[in-house]
């Protein structure tokens, strides 16, 4: 297992280059000059090339990517913007703090309501709530989260004055933006954990546990919801992964400082610098978020278990035990 | 059993996982905060060092854009400006004549040649932290801007010569007579040289200038807070704090001034209504030195001919385009400069004149009769801009010219279009001029060493232009620059390469106890300590 997480961290450098490589390329490509918005409109010739030479646009787009990357690598220094001269790892770490939250908590909330409601709604098959969650999961699917997000501070904040139409410090200030922004993720899960259910409580093994005379909640819980868990799990890590980078208008409706915001905005001015400090940040939470539900299976599934060579009791109990003492599955 | 015990754990690492976020959320970071209170409490009341009785109350401003930085060399956008204009104090400043006027820190100047300029400082003027504002200071703050963004105000100036602790000229490599209209901009404003080059990247975490507000603290991406400066050398504002928001969405800025979150808020034309009829509102419209124009570009072969020209002109109502784009909140343009600023001649330069009829007549006489004329349009996303270019392509097809349009956002756009300036025929664009002085904005928009994404979007390339603009740019004497722009503004005019369409104004809502009458001005950069509140 160890041998498994260490494998995949290594990994992520690949990844990373790739990406940040990739990013740099198309950036390059764009129309728009760097060095002109950087300096802003209505200066002259001169002082625009000057302010290329200084960044170091004049030269080939390989050098300047290795020139970056020698600076993030061996000094941790991702540069300062073209824009405002602020070191972009200030302004990440000011920044990707709150996307984090946001996506997390949204992903979060989303799978606290969806899940139950997707277990209800698969029990209850047919009935009046199966065909009320469905409902609700499909105007959650199909309406954007900006427009949950108006139409809440419209009644929430403007018209009742119960909850501020902005901020995020306290958590009276989170509420709205988390709501709104978890609809979807809300939706999904309950789709995804219904369909899964389904799926499982079909099943011979079902049957006779039933039969053996488990309880119903035991029996749902316990058994039939575990083994529906790995789809739910993978939603939810590709869940948070779009949230990462996609909050962008709920953030800005919300006045939440977040990443998604500040790459927009970096996009459009091409600053450079940002946009690539704030695309690899996203790029290894997202690639370490999959890590984790890649473990989770593990931990969920056996069969996955001993794909690692798991010892009987799973990780702990090799953690424990140690490599050489941990008995043996059989 | 062991299975029960491992859902168990993950339900435990879950609720572990989401306990830790929220402590870790559970309060702000507030970056680069600083100490505060230098004043005595007397009874309850409170007082600066002179005795004056301060008032306790915050301004809070929500501002259109992001605030870019806090350090004029990097970031001259006026959203920007707004804040550090509160924090630095410039040399020169307008009056209320129009007159140009020493500032706050000085005490008298003289022009002794026709490039050089002589400053007198006044004494014990200090930046925030305590030290002294010196001649050294005005040195680096001018000559660290040039070949910067702040180029198009400073890159005329050779060097500044330093004549003693209060003493200092100004000299430039050529004649400018727009030069010291440059110096009341905020973007000009005065540094002290030992905090910025000591403070390195990380001196706009705690600017210190001179003004009547001192930085206290900036929540990147939400806000910056600025507190009274007790011990400052003028007139005490009468807010304690501003406090200034980026609110970039027009829909989310007037949702924050309907529940009192700011006193202050620009507003979209969709928003008015909301506050004009609210008694705890009230708009208040700003003039500015912003035209939204269409434009021709000289490069192209279709628009060479100036009957075609005439014939796109005819075509267009302006008047029913300023009426429908802005709601009441902008004037018809006349001349290409706003006639708030100087030399604009746009009481004298008619309205253009709209008549479709001699438009389509004018096309036939070209050979359009049968074959209509087809053209490239060039608008980005911005909404106004939008807004004025659907309406003229529809002016357009009625006079049976085709267009097509070509849209993106303004970086794409000038990147694609405007940099390579053979692709396109027509365009919709914005003029702003930072300063009342014209000659920054004419020089970067017609003079040809400027082509291209630059400003030149109209790619004119006229000899006679060139030296027009040189010969008003170097001139002091303000009766020739007039002259000369006059004659620049006639002959946009009669060679319709331009059709300025209308000269807007921004609406403020502001709470109606509010008084921002004397803050405002249109250059953008609005002068935040002299808000009052009504009585």
């Amino acid at each position: 297992m160890i041998k498994y997480i260490l494998k995949r961290i290594l990994f992520l450098i690949p990844t990373l280059l790739f990406v940040s490589f990739l990013v740099y390329a198309i950036l390059y490509a764009a129309p728009g000059d760097p060095a002109q918005l950087a300096i802003g409109e209505g200066a002259t010739q001169a002082a625009i090339e000057a302010k290329r030479i200084e960044l170091g646009l004049d030269k080939p787009l390989l050098m300047q990517y290795l020139s970056w990357l020698k600076k993030a690598v061996l000094h941790f220094d991702f540069g300062t913007s073209y824009r405002s001269d602020i070191s972009v790892a200030y302004q990440i770490q000011s920044y990707f703090p709150n996307t984090l939250k946001l996506a997390g908590f949204s992903v979060l909330a989303g799978a606290a309501v969806g899940i139950p409601a997707g277990i209800l709604a698969s029990v209850k098959q047919a009935s009046w709530f199966d065909n009320l969650v469905m409902s609700f999961a499909m105007i959650g699917m199909s309406v954007p989260a900006f427009v949950f997000a108006l139409v809440m501070i419209l009644i929430f904040s403007v018209k009742l004055r119960w909850l501020p139409p902005s901020g995020f410090s306290t958590v009276k200030e989170m509420l709205l933006p988390v709501i709104a922004l978890g609809m979807q993720p809300m939706a999904i899960c309950a789709r995804m954990t219904r369909s899964s259910m389904l799926e499982v409580i079909r099943q011979d093994y079902i049957r006779t546990i039933r039969a053996k005379g488990q309880r119903e909640f035991d029996l749902i819980v316990f058994h039939a919801f575990k083994n529906a868990l790995m789809p739910i799990l993978t939603t939810i890590g590709l869940q948070f992964g779009a949230l990462i980078g996609g909050a962008f208008v709920t953030e800005t409706i919300f006045l939440i400082p977040g990443l998604g915001r500040l790459l927009v905005s970096a996009v459009t001015n091409r600053d450079y610098p940002l946009v690539l400090g704030g695309v690899v940040c996203v790029a290894a939470v997202v690639a370490v978020t999959n890590l984790f539900i890649d473990l989770a299976y593990a931990f969920v599934d056996p069969r996955v278990r001993a794909q690692f060579g798991s010892t009987r009791g799973g990780v702990f109990s090799w953690l424990r035990h140690g490599k050489e003492k941990a008995p043996k599955e059989g | 059993m062991r299975k029960r015990r491992g859902m168990y754990y993950v339900l435990l690492s879950a609720l572990t996982a989401a306990g830790l976020m929220a402590a870790c959320g559970a309060q702000p970071k507030e970056q680069a905060k600083t100490d505060s209170e230098a004043v005595t409490e007397n009874g309850g009341e409170k007082k600066d060092t002179a005795g004056e009785t301060l008032s306790e109350e915050t301004l809070n401003v929500a501002l259109s854009s992001n605030i870019g930085g806090l350090d004029p060399k990097t970031t001259v956008d006026r959203y920007s400006a707004n804040v550090y204009g509160c924090i630095y104090e410039t040399l020169l400043a307008y009056d209320d004549n129009e007159n140009i006027v020493p500032g706050q820190i000085v005490k008298s100047y003289e022009q002794t040649d026709d490039v050089t300029y002589h400053f007198n400082l006044k004494e014990n003027i200090h930046f925030h932290n305590g030290q002294e504002l010196k001649a050294g200071d005005v040195k680096f703050s001018l000559e660290r801007g040039i070949n910067t963004s702040m180029n198009y105000l400073v890159g005329d100036i050779d060097h500044v010569e330093v004549l003693g602790d209060y003493e200092f000229n100004i000299v430039l490599g050529a004649s400018n007579g727009a030069f010291l209209a440059g110096l009341t901009t905020p973007q000009t404003g005065i540094l002290s040289e030992k905090t910025v080059t000591e403070g390195g990247d990380s001196y706009q975490m705690n600017p210190v200038g001179t003004g009547p507000y001192r930085f206290e603290s900036w929540e990147q991406g939400v806000s910056v807070t600025l507190a009274l400066n007790e011990d400052y050398h003028g007139e005490k504002p009468y807010y304690h704090k501003i406090v200034f928001y980026e609110i970039s969405d027009d829909t989310t800025r007037a949702n924050q001034l309907e529940v009192n979150k700011v006193n202050a808020a620009i507003l979209a034309s969709t928003d008015i209504s909301r506050f004009e009829s609210n008694a705890d509102y009230e708009t208040v419209s700003a003039q500015t030195y912003g035209l939204i124009y269409f434009g021709m570009n000289t490069n192209s072969e279709k628009v060479a001919d100036e009957n075609v020209r005439k014939a796109i002109a005819y075509a267009i109502d302006t008047e029913a385009i300023t009426k429908a784009a802005y709601f009441g909140y902008a004037d018809t343009a006349t001349s290409i400069l706003n006639p708030n600023l100087v030399y604009s001649d746009a009481g004298k330069i008619p309205v253009n004149e709209y008549d479709p009829q001699k438009a389509k007549e004018l096309l036939e006489k070209n050979g359009y009769g049968s074959e209509p004329l087809k053209l490239t349009m060039v608008i980005d996303t911005r909404s106004d801009v939008t807004s004025v270019g659907t309406m003229i392509k529809s002016f357009l097809m009625d006079a049976g010219i085709e267009c097509e349009v070509v849209t993106g956002d303004k970086t794409s756009m000038s990147g694609s279009y405007y940099a390579d300036g053979t692709n396109y025929d027509i365009f919709v664009g914005t003029w702003y001029c930072a300063t009342p002085d014209v000659n920054s904005q004419i020089f970067t928009t017609f003079h040809s060493s400027n082509n291209g994404a630059t400003g030149g979007y109209v790619w004119m390339h006229d000899d006679g232009i060139d030296k027009l603009i040189e010969d008003a740019r170097k001139s002091t004497d303000s009766e020739k620059r007039q002259e000369l722009y006059s004659e620049l503004q006639e002959f946009v005019y009669e060679n319709k390469w331009w059709v300025p369409i209308s000269y807007y104004a921004d609406c403020w809502g502001v709470s109606a106890d509010l008084d921002i009458s004397q803050c405002l001005d249109p250059a953008g950069t609005h002068q935040w300590w002299k808000a009052e509140k009504k009585n």
